[in-house]
């Protein structure tokens, strides 16, 4: 199995990723145009573009901005209100799993930065249904909340005219080098389609067998070409104009936010997604299980390219890490209805035989214990690519929590907002 | 009059659509099903789907790959990438492709191209010729040897065009991935030199570029590959630009004839007051 000689993405990354000479993959050599950009005419040209979108007749907003309240939204609506001065609509999909940290980080959002938040919270019964459907047909339960993020911005966009969409960070650029950010990458519906929701649009879940029908859907739709195209829809993502750093900017948001930060069971980043029981948990052992890799060789590889960690440092860390089981499965299983036996067989249809084998025993064993047992060969090639380290070492804070005497352990759908 | 083309390039290595910077530079899109979907409802006039790594790595065509990439085609589909046999254009036909992109195996036995256009007529038969700019003027490229020969592409492409291609892609090395236009000198001496249609291919940023090398020199197709990978409808809003002066096809049901763009030809904010109305607009969606 390839890995790059700089981070420790291998060649297996969902989302594709390709190898140069040196054995250095695109992500890190796209990453290194963090370093050679000029990030203050980059942010001009941002200005340049969000000024056009500015509303003239005090009528309407000048923006989307898609949050969940954790992931970079701080820092995305710090940005479009605070430093470009827009008045953004903000937009939530209710993905289910909420905790009460996630809920409270999005009630402090709201209140802090005084603005108007739309929410879109589909029946949970449906919910339940299209992820039974996702479970058996690609072994996700997260399906559900990234068609919702993904496409619930495009609809209101679309409904209420307002045809700029401001995101974050494009996940393609910044993990696997898929576009420079001088291409200044837009949204697209392809995109979405191939990678967000691993080529399955919400009309590709109608089925008898899941008792999906058409009526369930309605609310993952994507609105129609002409609709795009008669009010001119665009979405941009910040990251093509800002030098993206999600630790430092969580940091920031720490400080003049009061963001709250929250121990997660699959990776050392207390930052993001802590909104969520399920993403850094059960959705997170799923991935490992499907690609052989979890959200901590994100996390790994990112602080790396920043100069953060060093590779010796991450390894530990992706083997301490990719291991661990979920801590919140049952409540997922019975919030679904499903046995954990039931579970286990769906997502054994879904293990990649690329790293799985049964052994003589028909149990499931990985075919490459070790993906980094060529380290030691691989020394000189590796450090003729190491970046030097800017900063000594790589550490998340933790915040107070907020709620001390609250025990939370069940997903909260709508929650009041518990604010201090 | 013919109308002309906008042709998309789909590059593909080890089996993923890739960004082509260079001809040394790949970076990662995606699976070629998705990307000829996508191409074909935005309103594509053709596609030419090139598998880079085929002759490199001594492979056959990935049949498979581009049976289940050409049923979401609904375009002419030209294929290329490690053609070496008559069996393999068979297969290849059988597989989807209207037409087959030779390059290499035009270069090292230019009689496999009157072969293949004897068997399935000229109209088949895109040859395919990489071009770099040398300080002796411009020079086929050999792509498995990475470096220039010693032939001048107008006469390569004339003794093509003898030997029964029916159209020549022409691709230039130094302006692949760059964005700084096409090689419109290259372009306009290779359309000076044959009498059969020309692809040209390199440098592209955006539908600027193509409406310049379509009023400057006499090609029939403009293809680009990268920048239609950047945005939402990147097929529907170039050619609604590149409409404005040329004849060619435009038959989306979302043809952005009303929108504005920028000087990076992107979408630009319509008036406030033209949002305002739609609000009580209903937008129909195309029925077929």
């Amino acid at each position: 199995m390839k890995i790059c000689s700089r981070c420790l993405y291998s060649e297996l990354h969902p989302l594709n990723i390709t190898f140069d000479e040196e054995g250095v993959c695109s992500g890190c050599r796209i990453h290194e145009e963090k370093d050679l950009l000029d990030w203050n005419a980059r942010f001009q040209k941002l200005k340049q573009i969000t000024e056009n979108y500015r509303n003239q007749s005090g009528n309407n907003y000048d923006c989307i901005v898609p949050v969940s309240g954790a992931r970079d939204s701080y820092f995305i609506v710090h940005t479009v209100k605070n430093v470009l001065g827009l008045n953004p609509l903000l937009v939530t999909y209710n993905k289910h799993y909420n905790t009460d940290l996630g809920i409270r980080n999005l009630a402090n959002l709201r209140i802090k930065f005084n603005l108007d938040i739309m929410t879109l919270t589909v029946s949970p019964e449906t919910v339940k249904k299209i992820t039974r459907g996702t479970l058996r047909k690609m072994g996700s339960i997260y399906w559900h909340c990234i068609a919702g993020q993904t496409v619930y911005p495009v609809q209101v966009a679309v409904k209420f005219k307002i045809p700029l969409i401001i995101w974050g960070a494009h996940q393609g650029i910044d993990q696997v080098g898929m576009f420079s950010h001088l291409n200044e990458v837009e949204m697209t519906r392809k995109y979405r389609k191939e990678h967000d929701l691993m080529g399955f649009e919400a009309e590709d879940l109608i089925d008898e067998f899941d008792g999906i029908e058409e009526s369930d859907i309605v609310q993952f739709r994507y609105p129609h070409d002409k609709e795009i195209e008669r009010i001119g829809v665009r979405g941009i993502y910040l990251n093509n104009y800002i030098r993206w750093d999600s630790k430092a900017q969580h940091e920031k948001m720490i400080e003049l936010y009061d963001y709250e930060t929250g121990e997660q069971t699959r990776t050392f980043d207390t930052y993001n997604d802590v909104d969520c029981f399920n993403y850094s948990d059960v959705h997170d052992y799923i991935k490992f299980i499907k690609h052989g890799y979890g959200k901590v060789t994100d996390h790994v590889c990112r602080e790396i390219r920043l100069r953060r960690l060093s590779r010796e440092d991450g390894i530990k860390l992706i083997k301490e890490y990719s291991i661990k089981e979920p801590k919140n499965l049952n409540q997922f299983l019975n919030w679904i209805g499903m046995t954990k036996n039931g579970f286990k067989f769906i997502l054994d249809q879904h293990r990649s035989p690329k790293i799985w084998f049964r052994n003589e025993n028909w149990e499931w064993e990985l075919k490459n214990p070790d993906p980094f047992q060529n380290e030691n060969r691989r020394k000189s090639e590796v450090d003729q690519v190491r970046l030097a380290l800017v900063e000594n070492e790589c550490k998340f804070r933790h915040t107070p929590n907020k709620r001390t005497d609250f025990q939370d352990e069940k997903y909260i759908l709508i929650g009041k907002g518990y604010y201090q | 009059m013919l109308k002309k083309r906008i042709i998309a390039v789909v590059i593909v290595k080890d089996d993923i659509v890739v960004q082509s910077i260079g001809f040394r530079k790949y970076l990662p899109i995606g699976k070629p099903e998705i990307t000829l979907e996508f191409l074909t409802s935005w309103g594509i006039d053709e596609i030419v789907y090139l598998d880079i790594s085929a002759t490199k790595n001594q492979k056959l065509p990935n049949y498979e790959m581009i049976r289940r990439a050409a049923k979401k085609c609904y375009v002419p589909l030209t294929v290329g990438g490690g053609i070496r046999r008559m069996d393999q254009v068979h297969e290849l036909m059988s597989a989807g492709a209207d037409k087959v992109s030779l390059n290499q195996i035009a270069w090292s036995e230019i009689s496999f191209v009157k072969e293949v256009a004897l068997a399935y007529g000229n109209q088949c038969v895109v040859a395919s010729v990489d071009v770099l700019k040398t300080s002796n003027g411009y020079k086929v490229y050999d792509y498995t040897k990475k470096q220039a020969t010693g032939m001048d592409p107008t006469d390569y492409a004339k003794k093509l065009a003898d030997y029964g291609a029916g159209e020549i892609f022409i691709n230039s090395v130094d302006r692949d991935g760059t964005y700084l236009g096409y090689d419109l000198d290259l372009i306009q001496s290779v359309t000076n030199s044959v009498h059969i249609p020309v692809i040209c291919c390199g440098g592209a940023r955006n539908a600027a570029d193509m409406v310049q090398v379509f009023s400057k020199t006499n090609v029939s197709a403009a293809a680009a590959a990268n920048f239609f990978h950047f945005t939402e409808h990147s097929v529907n809003v170039s050619k609604s630009i590149v409409y404005k002066n040329e004849n060619i096809r435009l038959e989306t049901h979302a043809n952005y004839s009303e929108n504005t763009f920028d000087s990076d030809m992107r979408l630009t904010k319509k008036d406030d007051k033209i949002l305002e109305e739609m609000l009580f607009l209903r937008i129909e969606k195309e029925t077929i």
